[in-house]
């Protein structure tokens, strides 16, 4: 984890959340009160996010644009190109494992018939929170089995 | 076997046991199981981490060969002989089943 982003982060995610919170009282009709749980609600949900996903995938999503995965070969394969939310399922994804699973699609889509591709898309969208589990559930035992042997006498595992 | 055997699970298998030493992309698979890519990408994925299937990204020049490049798939050797045995198993169910048909039927 990236420590010196962490406050750069946590200031945008929490300006954003609260500047959110305060325009939308008049309109909703929110006491001061209910203003102030929700502003609580921001705080801890941008710490939970910084602490569990980290600064750097934070800052991502903000990036829209998955440089040198998607190219676009040309206009007439511009419907080949996953969509952005595509691109946001990736971004949820751990380590390198939503690039892959987007320069995939971006490559099937790319070879399938223009008629198809939607449809082909919105496979890869309905599927995405299967491999999403998979991948997070695969990540967190790798960084528990990593945290443990680093508890081990000499700081390392088997 | 650390997964569940589902049917779409033992599509793929089937498509990759008919030449187990030929590499396949994504599209091509989808053709030959009739499972849309984006089903068979977390099934291919789960059988890699279980070490049935080894895949690989093709070795181009995108801009060149003015495409991406694809991920081929293919059966590792030991994923051979535990996707023989996962199809076999799946198959003796059926048999039983007929037979109990058939027994009902002469009843």
């Amino acid at each position: 984890v990236n420590r010196g982003r962490v406050p750069v982060v946590g200031v945008v995610l929490l300006s954003i959340g609260t500047a959110g919170i305060v325009a939308a009282a008049p309109t909703l009709g929110h006491s001061f009160n209910e203003v102030v749980s929700e502003c609580c609600a921001v705080v801890s949900l941008t710490v939970c996010l910084l602490a569990v996903v980290g600064p750097d995938r934070v800052r991502a999503w903000f990036r829209l644009g998955f440089a040198g995965v998607c190219v676009r070969f040309g206009s007439g394969a511009a419907s080949a190109v996953p969509g952005v939310w595509m691109r946001v399922a990736a971004w949820l994804m751990p380590g390198s494992v939503g690039q892959e699973w987007l320069a995939e699609a971006h490559s099937v889509m790319f070879e399938a018939a223009p008629g198809v591709r939607r449809s082909i898309e919105r496979s890869y969208l309905l599927a995405a929170w299967h491999v999403l589990v998979v991948a997070w559930a695969a990540a967190l035992t790798g960084r528990l089995r990593a945290a443990r042997a680093a508890r081990l006498p000499g700081g390392r595992g088997r | 076997m650390a997964f569940r055997m589902t049917v779409q699970t033992l599509l793929v298998l089937q498509a990759l046991l008919r030449d187990p030493g030929r590499e396949r992309y994504g599209l091509e698979l989808s053709e030959e199981t009739g499972l849309l890519p984006g089903t068979a990408y977390p099934i291919l994925m789960r059988l890699e981490k279980e070490g049935w299937v080894s895949s690989r990204w093709e070795d181009i020049d995108p801009v060149a060969e003015k495409r991406p490049a694809r991920r081929y798939y293919r059966l590792t050797a030991s994923g051979a002989t535990e996707a023989s045995a996962a199809m076999a198993s799946a198959r003796r169910p059926t048999r039983a089943a007929l037979r109990g048909l058939l027994e009902g039927g002469q009843a």
